[in-house]
């Protein structure tokens, strides 16, 4: 036996060992990743307060997998589907979110009742990386939009819900200081949460990991949702550009990433109680808004076509092996 | 000149074979990959994700900065690697006589530096769909063999979880729109990762006989994941994400018994049959929905080794190290006599 051939083995780790030394110092990759994508097309007269419009039937969509949030207490959620639409007119992105809830809960009047309600997650302009699905990392912000029915009733009536509308048949002698601060101490601390006179439907939120999430009250952030026969559909809405820090910034001809989490007020689902999707990948097309365009249906089957006659003509002829 | 001609059949481990060129760089490949892509497990998807969390400053970020390099290194290390091995198996599929299955390796090949040229949205489903042929090559001979039924059920699940990932990747594609039960594909995917790592346990007691040993070294193994779930479920539900993308759909203590499971059948095949305990390994690798070529080059790997090389004619024979490595672990259970000339069965001889 030869020198080479007894020692080929080596010599092949060491080419291939050469070969990944240059890749790593030229910062380049033998892989090309295929994750799940959510595309958004431009389009225009986007109706982002009539989320059941036909419409929306032919903006391009993915199915999610939820599940439930095992990560951090409290824990919570279930296991369901729910579809993403995304589109955009080239000043606003819109996404559509649509689940199923056999009750739509739009109360949070009562301690014991909390409402439906929907996120999208994206990773701050700032983040160098994808960080963590659940609320970021400290290095990696996030920014949320979250819609609430109950926020969306609030804004629908332009009051906030009263002891009146709870317990329409509770009597009442006196409120002696029913406009004193001190006992709507919510409101008097600006917590947005306590808002009587909100703008929007969906919050505008940042997080830097667990424990870390913060209001960021921006007006442009909108969402309208309406449930129809045991399903929710909730349309969000942003200025591609938001110029904020901690926020988001889209444009044409780009791609980000996208997270979903749903709650289901009626499981007195509220906070880290939620079912949770991880990242997919939004990609902002400059192309308009087609009923079969890009790589489209028949792409696909044609690539299928060629697949099935590649893969028959193999599986055809393989060895049987003994 | 094939691998059968020049190597020691199927599973065979304990046995010299005549060493040619052919065999001994792919027997190396093969040999460095399982801890090549581990190592880029632990440091590139792991540990520079962790390293988030901790403050550096000081001589810790001098460490991490360098680990985080030598886990980027490990990547490209494994990329090379995976290429490398999948053109030695396709020329040795060809030099067999056996196109087909020499095509179905070779159209993946190319479908990586045609995705990473043209883009994965240009390539829209081929690099997927070339996965999947070169997982069917490699997998459908060993279903039709009369391999142990438990070990064919477990290969074929794993073939299985590649189709749904596979299907769900496309479905969630660019181009692609409505497709019809992506999450419950998903959902139904997780479920089989599950059940093929019961029957991976199972295949293994099969095959060998049933010892002590590796479910009692594997046991600390899976109950420090329930341990460290109750500790710390955030972190703990992140790394698992992170390393091999199960969402963990069902209840913790369903994966810490799968990975008991799983872990069993690793270290109990090590013994007789170790390309099978790589294969497992680059099967962790690979991760649930292997979304890049990276990912699925492992993912074939992984089952060439699970099935023995069975589509090419067996797997390079480790030499006569590890032959007295068997002999001494042989002499340790039966005896001197024992350790003659033990040879593991090939599970396509049961």
């Amino acid at each position: 036996m030869t020198p080479w051939r007894r020692r080929s083995g080596a010599l092949t780790l060491a080419l291939a060992s050469g070969v990944a030394l240059v890749l790593t110092l030229t910062g380049t990759r033998l892989a090309a990743s295929q994750e799940a994508m959510l595309t958004a097309r431009q389009a225009e007269d986007v109706p982002a307060r009539a989320p059941w419009d036909a419409f929306w039937d032919d903006v391009p969509s993915a199915d999610l997998p939820l599940s439930a949030q095992t990560v951090t207490p409290p824990n919570g959620g279930r296991g369901l589907t729910m579809t993403a639409h995304a589109v955009h007119d080239g000043a606003a992105v819109y996404v559509l979110v649509e689940w199923s809830d056999p009750t739509p809960d739009r109360s949070v009047g009562r301690t014991e009742d909390f409402s439906d309600a929907v996120a999208v997650q994206f990773p701050s302009s700032a983040t160098t990386q994808v960080p963590a699905f659940c609320m970021g990392d400290p290095t990696a912000g996030v920014n949320i939009w979250h819609w609430r029915a109950a926020w969306q009733r609030d804004v629908a009536r332009a009051t906030a819900p009263t002891v009146a509308d709870r317990y329409p048949g509770a009597a009442v002698d006196e409120y002696p200081f029913a406009d004193d601060p001190a006992f709507a101490p919510g409101s008097a601390l600006g917590n947005p949460v306590s808002d009587p006179a909100r703008s929007s439907a969906a919050d505008n939120l940042v997080a830097n990991g667990f424990g870390s999430l913060t209001p960021d009250p921006f007006a442009e952030v909108q969402g309208w949702g309406e449930w129809r026969d045991g399903r929710w559909r909730v349309v969000f809405s942003r200025p591609l550009e938001a110029s904020r820090d901690g926020n988001v910034e889209l444009h044409a001809d780009t791609w980000t990433d996208v997270a979903f989490a749903v709650w289901d007020g009626a499981a007195d689902e509220r906070d880290g109680m939620k079912s949770v999707a991880t990242f997919v990948t939004l990609d902002i097309e400059p192309d308009p808004l087609v009923e079969d365009g890009g790589f489209g249906e028949w792409g696909l089957l044609a690539v299928l076509g060629v697949w099935i006659l590649v893969a028959g003509y193999i599986v055809s002829g393989l060895p049987r092996a003994r | 000149m094939t691998l059968v001609d020049e190597c020691a059949p199927a599973g065979i481990v304990g046995t010299t074979s005549p060493s040619h060129s052919a065999s001994r760089p792919l027997r190396a490949v093969l040999l460095a990959l399982p801890f090549v892509a581990l190592a880029e497990l632990l440091l590139m998807r792991t540990f520079y994700r962790v390293g988030i969390f901790i403050p550096k400053e000081g001589s810790f970020e001098t460490v991490y900065a360098a680990l985080s390099d030598v886990g980027s290194f490990a990547f490209d290390l494994a990329s090379v690697l995976a290429l490398a091995a999948f053109g030695m198996l396709a020329l040795v599929a060809l030099r067999r006589g056996d196109l087909r299955l020499g095509l179905a390796m070779a159209t993946f090949v190319i479908s990586i530096p045609a995705a990473l040229a043209a883009g994965v949205e240009a390539v829209g489903p081929v690099p997927r769909l070339a996965f999947l042929l070169a997982v069917l090559g490699v997998v459908l001979p060993f279903l039709r063999s009369r391999a142990d039924v438990a070990h064919r059920i477990f290969v074929g699940a794993v073939a299985s979880c590649f189709v749904l990932s596979t299907y769900t990747g496309i479905a969630q594609g660019p181009g692609v729109n409505g497709a019809p039960a992506v999450a419950g594909g998903q959902i139904a995917a997780e479920l089989l990762v599950v059940l093929a790592a019961a029957i991976a346990a199972m295949a293994w007691i099969r095959t060998e006989g049933f010892r002590l040993g590796p479910p009692v070294v594997a046991a600390p193994l899976a109950a420090s994941f329930l341990a460290a779930w109750m500790a710390n479920g955030s972190v703990t539900g992140i790394l698992v994400l992170w390393t091999v993308g199960l969402r963990l759909y069902l209840a913790p203590w369903v994966y810490a018994i799968a990975l008991w499971a799983f872990l069993a059948a690793a270290i109990g095949w090590l013994r007789h049959w170790p390309w099978r305990s790589a294969g497992l390994v680059l099967l962790v690798v690979a991760g649930v929905f292997v979304s890049s070529t990276y990912q699925q080059s492992l993912g074939v790997l992984a089952v060439v080794l699970l099935t023995d090389g069975v589509a090419f004619g067996g797997l390079p024979a480790l030499g006569e190290r590890w032959s007295r490595r068997e002999r001494w672990w042989a002499a340790g259970r039966r005896g001197p006599a024992a350790s003659a000339t033990k040879r593991a069965p090939t599970s396509a001889s049961r």
